[in-house]
Protein backbone atom coordinates (compact mmCIF):
# COMPACT_ATOMS: atom_id res chain seq x y z
CA UNK A 1 0.00 0.00 0.00
CA UNK A 2 1.12 3.47 -0.71
CA UNK A 3 2.12 6.11 1.75
CA UNK A 4 -0.08 9.34 1.36
CA UNK A 5 1.18 12.50 1.49
CA UNK A 6 -0.64 14.56 3.94
CA UNK A 7 0.11 18.52 4.15
CA UNK A 8 -1.54 20.12 7.34
CA UNK A 9 -1.22 23.96 7.18
CA UNK A 10 -1.61 25.78 10.63
CA UNK A 11 -1.87 29.65 9.31
CA UNK A 12 -3.95 31.27 12.99
CA UNK A 13 -2.89 32.11 15.89
CA UNK A 14 -2.95 30.32 18.63
CA UNK A 15 -4.15 33.21 21.40
CA UNK A 16 -7.17 34.18 20.13
CA UNK A 17 -8.48 30.53 19.05
CA UNK A 18 -8.88 26.90 20.51
CA UNK A 19 -8.22 25.16 16.93
CA UNK A 20 -4.88 25.13 16.61
CA UNK A 21 -4.68 22.09 19.10
CA UNK A 22 -7.46 19.95 17.34
CA UNK A 23 -5.39 20.78 14.14
CA UNK A 24 -2.57 19.27 15.64
CA UNK A 25 -4.38 16.68 17.21
CA UNK A 26 -5.82 15.45 13.97
CA UNK A 27 -2.33 15.61 12.57
CA UNK A 28 -1.38 12.84 14.93
CA UNK A 29 -4.39 10.94 13.95
CA UNK A 30 -3.99 10.81 10.58
CA UNK A 31 -0.53 8.92 11.46
CA UNK A 32 -2.52 5.87 12.23
CA UNK A 33 -2.79 4.99 8.40
CA UNK A 34 -0.41 5.01 5.53
CA UNK A 35 0.00 8.39 5.71
CA UNK A 36 3.13 10.83 5.31
CA UNK A 37 1.93 13.68 7.52
CA UNK A 38 3.95 17.59 7.61
CA UNK A 39 2.51 20.09 9.55
CA UNK A 40 3.60 23.42 8.12
CA UNK A 41 3.37 26.28 10.46
CA UNK A 42 2.98 29.55 8.52
CA UNK A 43 1.70 32.95 8.94
CA UNK A 44 0.28 33.37 12.35
CA UNK A 45 0.48 29.94 13.05
CA UNK A 46 4.39 30.14 14.02
CA UNK A 47 3.20 31.86 17.31
CA UNK A 48 2.34 28.23 18.27
CA UNK A 49 5.85 27.28 18.38
CA UNK A 50 7.33 30.07 20.98
CA UNK A 51 7.43 28.86 24.85
CA UNK A 52 3.59 29.02 25.11
CA UNK A 53 1.74 27.89 28.67
CA UNK A 54 -1.59 27.36 27.32
CA UNK A 55 -2.57 25.53 30.93
CA UNK A 56 -2.43 29.04 32.73
CA UNK A 57 -5.67 29.94 30.51
CA UNK A 58 -7.18 26.77 30.39
CA UNK A 59 -6.33 26.42 26.71
CA UNK A 60 -6.17 23.15 25.15
CA UNK A 61 -2.52 21.71 25.15
CA UNK A 62 0.01 22.03 22.42
CA UNK A 63 3.36 20.12 23.77
CA UNK A 64 1.88 16.76 23.98
CA UNK A 65 0.47 16.60 20.09
CA UNK A 66 3.79 18.05 19.41
CA UNK A 67 5.76 15.51 20.95
CA UNK A 68 3.74 12.67 19.70
CA UNK A 69 3.88 13.70 16.38
CA UNK A 70 7.34 13.62 16.15
CA UNK A 71 7.76 10.43 18.11
CA UNK A 72 5.15 8.92 15.22
CA UNK A 73 8.00 10.88 12.51
CA UNK A 74 5.52 14.06 11.80
CA UNK A 75 7.38 16.69 10.21
CA UNK A 76 7.34 19.80 11.86
CA UNK A 77 8.14 22.75 9.37
CA UNK A 78 8.03 26.61 10.23
CA UNK A 79 8.01 29.02 7.08
CA UNK A 80 11.01 31.19 7.64
CA UNK A 81 9.63 34.46 6.43
CA UNK A 82 6.87 34.30 8.66
CA UNK A 83 9.59 33.72 11.44
CA UNK A 84 11.48 37.03 10.47
CA UNK A 85 8.43 38.69 9.37
CA UNK A 86 6.87 39.08 13.20
CA UNK A 87 10.94 38.66 14.72
CA UNK A 88 10.72 35.08 16.41
CA UNK A 89 13.61 33.28 17.07
CA UNK A 90 13.11 31.68 20.52
CA UNK A 91 10.89 28.64 19.53
CA UNK A 92 10.19 26.01 22.13
CA UNK A 93 10.09 23.00 20.14
CA UNK A 94 12.41 21.22 17.21
CA UNK A 95 11.20 21.63 13.43
CA UNK A 96 12.71 22.49 9.85
CA UNK A 97 12.49 26.01 8.84
CA UNK A 98 12.09 26.22 5.14
CA UNK A 99 11.57 29.12 3.02
CA UNK A 100 8.32 30.09 1.46
CA UNK A 101 9.43 28.17 -1.92
CA UNK A 102 10.29 25.05 0.23
CA UNK A 103 7.12 24.73 1.86
CA UNK A 104 5.19 25.63 -1.17
CA UNK A 105 6.84 22.79 -3.01
CA UNK A 106 6.23 20.38 -0.47
CA UNK A 107 2.67 21.73 -0.48
CA UNK A 108 2.24 21.28 -3.99
CA UNK A 109 3.40 17.91 -4.13
CA UNK A 110 0.91 16.62 -1.15
CA UNK A 111 -1.62 14.31 -1.84
CA UNK A 112 -4.10 15.93 0.35
CA UNK A 113 -3.79 19.57 1.88
CA UNK A 114 -5.82 20.34 4.59
CA UNK A 115 -5.63 24.06 5.81
CA UNK A 116 -6.40 25.53 9.67
CA UNK B 1 -8.00 5.37 -13.47
CA UNK B 2 -11.32 7.19 -12.79
CA UNK B 3 -11.68 8.83 -9.39
CA UNK B 4 -14.59 7.57 -7.68
CA UNK B 5 -14.15 8.12 -3.82
CA UNK B 6 -14.45 12.07 -2.46
CA UNK B 7 -13.50 12.72 1.32
CA UNK B 8 -14.79 15.84 3.36
CA UNK B 9 -13.61 17.36 6.65
CA UNK B 10 -16.03 19.69 8.04
CA UNK B 11 -14.90 21.25 11.75
CA UNK B 12 -17.47 24.52 11.39
CA UNK B 13 -20.65 24.36 13.39
CA UNK B 14 -23.77 24.49 11.01
CA UNK B 15 -24.59 28.40 11.23
CA UNK B 16 -20.85 28.78 9.06
CA UNK B 17 -21.42 28.04 5.45
CA UNK B 18 -19.52 25.44 4.81
CA UNK B 19 -22.36 23.23 6.12
CA UNK B 20 -24.59 24.36 2.73
CA UNK B 21 -21.69 24.04 0.62
CA UNK B 22 -20.63 20.54 2.06
CA UNK B 23 -24.33 19.37 1.57
CA UNK B 24 -24.36 21.00 -1.79
CA UNK B 25 -20.91 19.24 -3.20
CA UNK B 26 -21.86 15.91 -1.45
CA UNK B 27 -25.46 15.94 -3.62
CA UNK B 28 -23.31 16.55 -6.82
CA UNK B 29 -21.02 13.85 -6.00
CA UNK B 30 -23.48 11.30 -5.30
CA UNK B 31 -25.56 12.11 -8.51
CA UNK B 32 -22.34 11.24 -10.23
CA UNK B 33 -22.04 7.77 -8.65
CA UNK B 34 -19.04 8.84 -6.58
CA UNK B 35 -18.58 7.37 -2.90
CA UNK B 36 -18.92 10.11 0.11
CA UNK B 37 -17.05 9.77 2.78
CA UNK B 38 -17.66 12.84 5.30
CA UNK B 39 -16.08 13.74 8.68
CA UNK B 40 -17.04 15.51 11.33
CA UNK B 41 -15.04 16.99 13.95
CA UNK B 42 -14.66 20.04 16.52
CA UNK B 43 -17.62 22.47 16.10
CA UNK B 44 -18.60 20.51 13.04
CA UNK B 45 -20.29 17.32 15.28
CA UNK B 46 -22.92 19.82 15.76
CA UNK B 47 -24.13 19.23 12.17
CA UNK B 48 -25.74 16.04 13.37
CA UNK B 49 -28.86 18.40 14.35
CA UNK B 50 -28.92 19.68 10.89
CA UNK B 51 -31.54 17.76 8.83
CA UNK B 52 -30.44 18.82 5.51
CA UNK B 53 -27.49 17.76 5.96
CA UNK B 54 -27.62 14.55 7.69
CA UNK B 55 -30.38 13.53 4.81
CA UNK B 56 -26.77 12.67 2.77
CA UNK B 57 -26.70 9.35 4.63
CA UNK B 58 -30.46 8.61 2.84
CA UNK B 59 -28.63 10.01 -0.30
CA UNK B 60 -25.90 6.97 0.53
CA UNK B 61 -22.91 9.51 1.71
CA UNK B 62 -21.39 7.99 4.65
CA UNK B 63 -20.48 10.52 8.05
CA UNK B 64 -18.29 9.80 10.93
CA UNK B 65 -17.35 11.76 13.91
CA UNK B 66 -15.21 12.39 16.08
CA UNK B 67 -16.52 11.08 19.49
CA UNK B 68 -13.54 12.94 21.38
CA UNK B 69 -15.40 16.16 20.32
CA UNK B 70 -19.06 15.24 20.08
CA UNK B 71 -18.61 13.90 24.37
CA UNK B 72 -16.70 17.32 24.83
CA UNK B 73 -20.04 19.13 23.55
CA UNK B 74 -22.63 16.43 25.02
CA UNK B 75 -23.81 15.42 21.27
CA UNK B 76 -24.19 11.78 22.33
CA UNK B 77 -25.89 8.82 20.57
CA UNK B 78 -29.59 9.68 21.83
CA UNK B 79 -33.25 10.35 20.07
CA UNK B 80 -33.35 12.67 17.05
CA UNK B 81 -29.62 11.91 16.22
CA UNK B 82 -30.08 10.34 12.85
CA UNK B 83 -29.37 6.60 12.59
CA UNK B 84 -26.28 5.53 10.50
CA UNK B 85 -24.25 8.77 11.52
CA UNK B 86 -20.83 6.83 13.26
CA UNK B 87 -19.52 7.87 16.19
CA UNK B 88 -15.99 7.54 15.34
CA UNK B 89 -12.81 8.30 15.87
CA UNK B 90 -9.36 10.11 14.36
CA UNK B 91 -8.34 7.20 12.91
CA UNK B 92 -11.67 6.99 10.64
CA UNK B 93 -10.24 10.08 9.48
CA UNK B 94 -7.10 8.56 9.05
CA UNK B 95 -8.25 5.79 7.03
CA UNK B 96 -10.54 8.53 4.63
CA UNK B 97 -7.97 10.62 3.84
CA UNK B 98 -5.84 7.38 2.78
CA UNK B 99 -8.30 5.48 0.91
CA UNK B 100 -10.23 8.70 -1.04
CA UNK B 101 -8.91 9.91 -4.51
CA UNK B 102 -10.26 13.95 -3.60
CA UNK B 103 -10.05 15.59 -0.20
CA UNK B 104 -11.63 18.20 0.55
CA UNK B 105 -11.32 20.35 4.22
CA UNK B 106 -14.30 22.70 5.37
CA UNK B 107 -11.97 24.35 8.36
Amino acid sequence: MFMKKIAVIIRKSPFNMLRNSEALRMSVGLTLAENSVSVFFVDDGVYILLPNQPEIIKSPVIDKHIETLSLLNGKLIADEESLKERNLDNLKYKVAIMSSDEVFDMIEKSDVVICW
Amino acid sequence: MEEKKLGILLSTSPESENTYTVIKIAEAALLAEKEVYIFLMDDGVYNVNHSDFCNLIDKGAQITLCTHNAEERNVSRKEGIKEGIDFGSQYDLAGIAHKVDRFLAFN
